[in-house]
């Protein structure tokens, strides 16, 4: 790997690819495959190391990982990460024993045993208390995202703690996305066949021009599709990054698209009486008959749900194989009652979103509404087929996505499911053109059969991922009176909570007779009380935990503030990584993009002290005793790869999931046995791809390709699944979860707990007044991840020249009319006395009702300078209680009403001991 | 032989990575920037067009800043490149001021850090060995000409191959930029330029640019 | 309009710097050093005034000083001369050069050969030549610029010389006045010639511009009602052109004037001359590569 090349002159062998001026001395001259850890993209990449220090990284041209040889600046920035001088170097202890948001850590270096000992003597008694009293958790976000629930999660999974809470928690990711696109794709989000697709309606999200999962091909693909004139209409408040480069940008106002999706349903369905009938009755569960109670009308005998067959004009369970087609209109007796096919009543229900109501509630003029319906149905080329490599598939060139913005308020299920809705009634999904999940169906490398997942359907027929860790919802549990600080058993269909960030979790533990206490954090990455909804609620949390230990590479606000051990995790430049890659995750090619398994390795060596956190983990896993433990965790997790679908084990009970069975457990690890991380990896890459493809293959390789089937890319007409645009599941759980909420003493938007898809006016909505007249929201930029790349030079750099990144941004009229001007320095004020401020710029391209704030700015920890006093954090606006989280997923309200006006500095930082701004 | 790119506008989105990835190449210092992305707006609300330009020295075909250059320290080469000697310049600045494009800058701060008052990092460091900037010269884009020799003597072609191509090129993630012979009638970047309708960025300054922008 | 922020570069209107700011200081401070020696030379020259040539040298001396003091590597200043073929800067450096020779053999025959009056003439209209070419250039150069609008005007050359002109007399004027010359009235009536000539070449080259562009036309919204109002009104206008014009009229009507008068009218012209030459360079604006506002 590394040439010595002392002894030669440098003239005879120059520095392939790079440019060098004169005649350096080069002793190093190599180029290492491996994946980006600036975003959760994971593009895969090759990093050039010459006389040992990284100097360039590329995007792997190879694959289809990524863009295909491009990379985004972040991953071109993460070079400055690696190097920066502020980065974590030793185990380091807190010795100022007061915690709060602006308090100095005053750190001490101590040595990794001193640091492990204690953590695990912490950990052994809490595990012999309760396992629960640990709180675990960390970033999804930066290039570990996949990383934290295998690398990371595991030991919580197996210490036996539920307290699982994930970074920006309630106003993490989207839990209305990750709901629906597990129910609807089995999935966790979902994207454009952008391949195919002739007309995009874009919710909320930046798919490929900002944003979103898999960035690095989204990016590729969204610009041929543009190039190639795909149409792209974007509802959002400000033409930024999706709107900026669509063929036609919609202003919206905040917390709106469910009306919106649910009017354009309506026009579709029951003005211009189109759909795609054969994937409603085959694919959905819009023939199931509904009885007076919303529930399914099920079999007697087999407890199925039912259908009506016309043709023999009865009742069929809905597997029958007599049945010869099913009714989806009208009206049936079944068993005595009034039975209606569920895509009856949605037809019915959506009559009374009228584009006027829509326009009414979202200001996007009834006119655009149904001219966008329209054209969007007709571009759907319903009964079109297309033949991908011999295989005749449905062609349905259409696709409306939504992500983090759409949802992210008090009615987020309920917007994902309407905007998925549109997809359904005209078969646009997982098929050619359409609206794609993240891979849900692998058949595994052809040589071995291996890493395979394949959906099924369950008891009643409804779509189930093949794999455990694809998300939840589906299959639902039931409703439990809550005993996790999350709450979360409750609202079984909720895939992430506010709780216990919230100002009224106390209130509820203690109803709750408070069970236990949270006695000790340990979080991976996250920026807890930056990137959460609201930093003095999150202090109010986090400085009751007693014992905090946090993994890094950076000072963060949270590490500064809260943690007493911060332990200094590996960049991931510098170390190996399985889970990173470790998919089908929302990292995965879509669509026809090759298959491929990425290896993440180090480009350089760790420096100082820095140590693989999951090494770590096992030197305490060691500590406590439960070394065994994880390594029969890995088997179960390998193995369930190795073709054999399966459940985790709490959960596997219901809906007759499908459970791993005992015997066909691949023993990869032997659970006394103490392995290296590269001997793990060494041992899954054999296991799933055959001996010779082991880590010193996969090495060089950089990745395991194999080309993908259009059966696994549009797998949605070769599994006999379906999906439900009646979501009688909420019916279901409504009485329970109400009953259950009494104990705890919370009240929820009960009347959201509905099976048909509804608009309900987000909470934001209700908050306005004369006094708060403007929509307040925050959105992301393309040159940022979370808060983590704000430390970064050449971002912060590039930031400057980008008039929007640090500002606070207004429609300019509106602007004028409010007195204000360019530069001015303004303050955001929320009905709730929460304040916050920044550097206004005004733009034509913003819905005058509204102000925005790019992500995660604002930084105020001292070990960060350049991020330092950056940009505006949005979050301190935010209220966090269950009035401001959606009931049936439990997304957090991200908008609030504010009012804004000019002030004279940064009041924001009048508590932080450093530079006054 | 006249190397040209072609910048697709409706694919680019603005991402800054070939911003970065000149910064990286060339080791460009704090605040100096070869090569930038231009943000902006078209129209009143709600018609508005958001305006996305990645842009960089046009190597003209006429360049000002040649022209107006006392020393000879600014000069074309024949395949169109326009580069600055470092050895020569006497940091007039007559070129800065001449350039309609705003491409050029002078590099004076010879101390600044990408962590102002912290160490120097592993990466500042191996940047002075490998890409040595003399201070008190002015600097610009220079069309990644070392890539392009040191390709062109390992029979690389520009434009085709990777390690011949400029670094902000082949980093575009979404692929927005096209580069290659403009005098070679059958070359890809002629093709697209045409076929595209390719046009220059501001054509009144009137001095021939090789990039071109598609619409 | 005035500080630009980092996002808005090449996206609003933007003054030039290079020229102007920090160092820069020194290029504006050589441009009017070159105009108003070269116009001192040809006054001097004209009314045969060795100590006028002898300062015209000396202003030149200076400019070239102000002219290294502007570059970052003022030892390789010799490189200068490289392409008088295509750069004005080079041709300038050049005349400079030329202009300072011609002057200095000039004085030497003025002072101890006198009498060699064919080599005298010779070599006082060689050095005039390059007096006038090295108050030219500097408006040449300013004017070559294409890039901005404002300077891009075949009248920057002759406003240059016109006010180099005008500054040069007025040096001579206060010469003059310390050498009790006889030759003050005729000097005096050229003065108001070129006073009213400048007047009116200032008057033509704001309005023209106004037409020419929208750059040049943002060019002279910041002269006249802009962040640069001060520097105009007070500087070119009130110290380059009221104030010498007034006191000129008096002496014309009242046929008297005090010494303090018409050194009063000398230093504001002056300042007036050095005035315009910022005023110009700070009103160069480059037309944004994106549509501004
Ligand atoms: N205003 C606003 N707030 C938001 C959002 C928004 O859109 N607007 N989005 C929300 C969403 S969707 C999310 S997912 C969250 C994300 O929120 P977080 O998960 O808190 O993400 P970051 O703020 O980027 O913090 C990531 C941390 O991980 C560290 N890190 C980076 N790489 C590594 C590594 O390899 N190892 C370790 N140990 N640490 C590492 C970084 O130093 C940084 O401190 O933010 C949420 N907050
Ligand atoms: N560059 C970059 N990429 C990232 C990340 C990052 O931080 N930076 N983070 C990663 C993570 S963790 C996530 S979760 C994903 C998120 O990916 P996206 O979901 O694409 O994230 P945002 O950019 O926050 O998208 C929100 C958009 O919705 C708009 N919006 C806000 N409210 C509403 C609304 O009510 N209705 C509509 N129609 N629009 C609204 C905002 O203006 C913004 O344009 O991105 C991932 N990729
Ligand atoms: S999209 Fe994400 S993973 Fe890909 S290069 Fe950018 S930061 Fe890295
Ligand atoms: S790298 Fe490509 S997409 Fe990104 S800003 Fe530059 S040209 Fe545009
Ligand atoms: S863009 Fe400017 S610097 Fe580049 S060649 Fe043209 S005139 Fe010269
Ligand atoms: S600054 Fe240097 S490169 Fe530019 S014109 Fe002057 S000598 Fe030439
Ligand atoms: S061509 Fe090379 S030098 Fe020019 S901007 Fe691109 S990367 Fe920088
Ligand atoms: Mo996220």
């Amino acid at each position: 790997m590394v040439t010595k090349a002392k002894d030669k002159p440098a003239k005879d062998k120059p520095v392939r690819g790079m440019s060098v001026k004169g005649n350096p001395e080069i002793w190093d001259d190599t180029w290492v495959k491996s994946t980006c850890g600036g975003c959760y993209g994971t593009c895969t990449i090759r990093a050039h190391r010459v006389n040992g220090v990284i100097i360039k990284i590329e995007g792997e041209p190879d694959n289809d990982f990524g863009s295909r040889g491009g990379l985004c600046a972040k991953g071109e920035a993460m070079i400055q990460a690696l190097y920066d001088p502020n980065r974590f170097n030793y185990p380091m202890r807190r010795t100022n024993p007061k915690k709060g948001l602006f308090e100095d850590p005053q750190w001490k270096r101590i040595s990794w045993d001193e640091a492990l000992d204690e953590i695990a003597g912490h950990l052994k008694r809490i595990r012999a208390e309760n396992p629960n009293k640990l709180l675990h958790g960390g970033t999804p976000s930066a290039g570990s995202g996949p990383d934290l629930p295998l690398g990371f999660g595991v030991f919580g999974a197996v210490f036996g703690t539920k307290n699982w809470y994930v970074g920006g928690a309630g106003l993490h990711c989207g839990s209305g996305s990750h709901m629906g696109a597990g129910l609807y794709h089995a999935s966790w989000s979902i994207v454009p066949d952008f391949k195919y697709c002739n007309y995009v309606i874009q919710m909320g999200s930046n798919k490929g021009t900002g944003s979103g999962h898999s960035m690095g091909f989204n990016m590729r693909l969204s610009a041929d599709a543009r190039s190639r004139g795909m149409k792209n209409v974007v509802f959002d408040p400000i033409c930024n990054f999706g709107g900026g480069k669509a063929t036609e940008w919609v202003p919206i106002l905040p917390g709106t698209d469910a009306i919106i999706a649910l009017a354009m349903t309506n026009i579709i369905l029951n003005e211009l009486n189109v759909y795609d009938a054969e994937f409603i009755k085959m694919k959905t569960n819009g023939p199931y008959l509904i009885g007076p109670n919303e529930r399914y009308i099920r079999d007697k005998e087999t407890n199925k749900p039912l259908i009506w067959d016309p043709v023999d004009n009865k009742a069929k369970t809905f597997n029958d194989p007599t049945i010869k087609d099913f009714a989806i209109l009208g009206e049936y007796t079944v068993n005595g009652v009034k039975a209606v096919p569920s895509f009856q009543l949605v037809k019915d229900h959506v009559k009374k979103y009228s584009p006027e109501y829509a326009e009414k509630e979202s200001t996007v003029p009834a006119a655009t509404v149904r001219r966008i319906a329209k054209e969007w149905a007709d571009a759907a080329m319903i009964g079109a087929t297309i033949e991908i490599e011999g295989e005749k598939l449905p062609l349905r060139p259409v696709a409306s996505v939504m992500f983090r913005g759409g949802q992210g308020h008090t009615n987020s299920a309920m917007s994902y499911c309407a905007m998925c809705l549109l997809n359904a009634i005209v078969g646009a999904m997982d098929v050619p053109g359409g609206t794609l999940g993240w891979p849900a169906y692998v058949e595994g490398h052809p040589d071995t059969g291996r890493y395979k997942v394949i959906p099924y359907p369950c008891r009643d027929g409804m779509l189930t991922a093949g794999t455990f860790m694809e998300h939840k919802p589906w299959p639902v549990e039931e409703s439990k009176v809550p005993d996790t600080v999350l709450m979360k058993e409750l609202v079984p269909t909720a895939s992430f909570s506010p709780h216990p960030v919230t100002s009224d979790f106390q209130k509820y533990w203690d109803n709750l007779g408070r069970p236990y206490e949270i006695e000790m954090a340990m979080i991976f990455g996250a920026n807890m009380v930056r990137s959460t909804q609201n930093r003095e609620i999150a202090e109010d949390f986090f400085k009751r935990i007693p014992f905090i230990v946090s993994f890094n590479i950076l000072p963060n606000e949270f590490c500064e503030g809260f943690a007493d051990i911060m332990l200094p995790d590996c960049h991931p430049l510098e170390t190996y990584c399985l889970f990173s890659s470790h998919g089908p995750f929302f990292n995965y090619p879509i669509g026809m993009e090759g298959w491929d398994f990425p290896i993440r390795q180090p480009v350089v060596k760790p420096a100082y002290e820095r140590r693989n956190k999951v090494e770590a983990l096992w030197d305490l896993a060691d500590r406590i005793g439960m070394r065994e433990e994880m390594n029969n965790y890995y088997n179960v997790y390998f193995s369930s790869f190795g073709g054999e679908a399966l459940i985790s084990g709490d959960i596997a009970s219901v809906r007759d999931v499908k459970q791993i069975d005992p015997s066909k457990i691949t023993v990869l690890i032997k659970p006394e046995e103490k392995i290296t991380y590269q001997e793990m990896m060494d041992r899954a890459f054999k296991f799933y791809f055959g001996e010779d493809k082991g880590l010193d293959y996969i090495s060089k390789a950089g990745t395991i390709h194999w080309p993908k089937k259009a059966k696994e890319a549009y797998w949605r007409w070769y599994v006999d699944v379906r999906i439900p645009i009646y979501m009688e599941h909420i019916a279901e759980l409504r009485d329970g979860i109400i009953e259950n909420a009494k104990k705890p003493g919370m009240e929820l938007e009960w009347e959201q707990f509905t099976p048909l898809i509804s608009y309900f006016p987000a909470q934001v909505a209700r908050e306005e007044t004369k006094e708060f007249d403007l929509y307040s929201f925050s959105y992301r930029d393309i040159l940022h991840n979370g808060t983590y790349t704000m430390e970064i030079p050449w971002l912060d750099e590039v930031s400057q020249l980008n008039p929007y990144t640090y500002n606070i941004t207004m429609n300019a009229e509106t602007a004028k009319k409010k007195g204000l001007k360019d530069g001015d320095l303004i303050c955001l004020e929320s009905s709730y006395g929460r304040k916050t401020t920044g550097t206004l710029k005004t733009m034509q391209g913003q819905h005058p009702k509204t102000i925005a704030i790019s992500a995660c700015s604002g930084g105020w920890a001292k070990g960060a300078p350049i991020a330092y006093g950056k940009g505006t954090n949005f979050n301190i606006l935010l209220e966090s209680d269950a009035k401001h989280a959606c009931p049936v997923c439990w997304s957090q309200e991200t908008a609030t009403m504010v009012k804004v006006y000019k002030i004279d500095h940064r009041i924001e930082y009048d508590g932080v001991g450093g530079k006054k701004l | 032989m006249r190397w040209g790119m072609a910048i697709e506008l409706k694919r680019c989105i603005g991402c800054n990575a070939c911003v970065l990835a000149c910064k990286a190449e060339h080791f460009v210092p704090p605040q100096m920037f070869w090569n930038r992305v231009l943000i902006g707006e078209k129209g009143k609300y709600p018609q508005v067009t958001k305006l996305i330009y990645s842009v960089r020295c046009n190597h003209c075909a006429e360049p000002k800043c040649v022209k107006v250059c006392p020393t000879g320290a600014t000069q074309q080469r024949e395949d169109g490149i326009v580069w600055v000697d470092d050895e020569k310049c006497v940091g007039c600045r007559y070129c800065m001021v001449a350039c309609p494009y705003q491409m050029r800058q002078m590099y004076e701060e010879e101390d600044a850090q990408y962590f102002p008052g912290q160490e120097l990092t592993e990466h500042e460091k191996i940047g002075k060995l490998l890409y040595p900037h003399t201070p008190g010269v002015v600097q610009k884009c220079v069309f990644c000409k070392e890539r392009i020799d040191s390709g062109i003597a390992q029979g690389l072609t520009p434009g085709v191959d990777r390690d011949a191509t400029p670094a902000c090129v082949i980093v575009c993630p979404t692929k927005a930029i096209h580069f290659g012979d403009l005098d070679d009638p059958n070359s890809e970047i002629n093709r697209v330029i045409k076929e595209k309708h390719a046009h220059a960025f501001h054509p009144e300054f009137d001095t021939q640019p090789s990039i071109s922008y598609i619409d | 309009m005035s500080d630009i922020k980092p996002y808005d570069f090449m996206v609003k209107y933007q003054q030039q710097k290079d020229w102007i700011d920090g160092r820069g200081n020194f290029i504006a401070f050589a441009f009017f050093l070159g105009g108003i020696a070269g116009g001192l030379y040809l006054a001097a020259a004209y009314f045969d005034n060795l100590l006028g040539i002898f300062i015209a040298f000396l202003l030149t001396g200076l400019m070239g000083a102000s002219y290294m003091l502007h570059l970052t590597h003022p030892m390789r200043f010799w490189r200068m001369m490289s392409k008088p073929g295509t750069s004005w800067i080079a041709r300038g450096f050049t005349f400079i050069m030329l202009f300072g020779l011609f002057t200095v053999i000039t004085m030497i025959l003025m002072q101890w050969a006198p009498n060699a009056t064919a080599a005298i003439t010779t070599f006082k209209v060689l050095a005039g030549i390059f007096a006038f070419a090295q108050s030219i250039y500097t408006g040449f150069a300013v004017s070559y610029v294409s890039a901005i609008k404002m300077w891009n005007s075949a009248i920057v050359p002759v406003l240059f010389v016109t006010c180099g002109v005008s500054g040069g007399l007025a040096i001579l004027l206060a010469v003059m006045l310390g050498q009790n010359g006889t030759q003050i009235v005729a000097l005096e009536n050229i003065i108001r010639i070129v006073l009213i000539g400048f007047a009116v070449i200032v008057a033509v080259y704001l309005w023209n511009a106004t037409y020419s562009s929208t750059s040049a036309k943002d060019s002279v919204i910041r002269l006249i009602g802009g962040s640069l109002a001060p520097l105009f009104w007070i500087g070119v206008f009130l110290f380059g052109i009221a104030i010498p014009v007034a006191i000129s009229a008096a002496t014309y009507w009242v046929h008297d004037a005090s010494s303090g008068l018409l050194l009063t009218a000398v230093v504001s012209e002056i300042i007036g001359g050095l005035a315009l030459r910022f005023a110009v360079l700070k009103a160069g604006v480059y037309t944004p590569l994106l549509p501004a506002e």
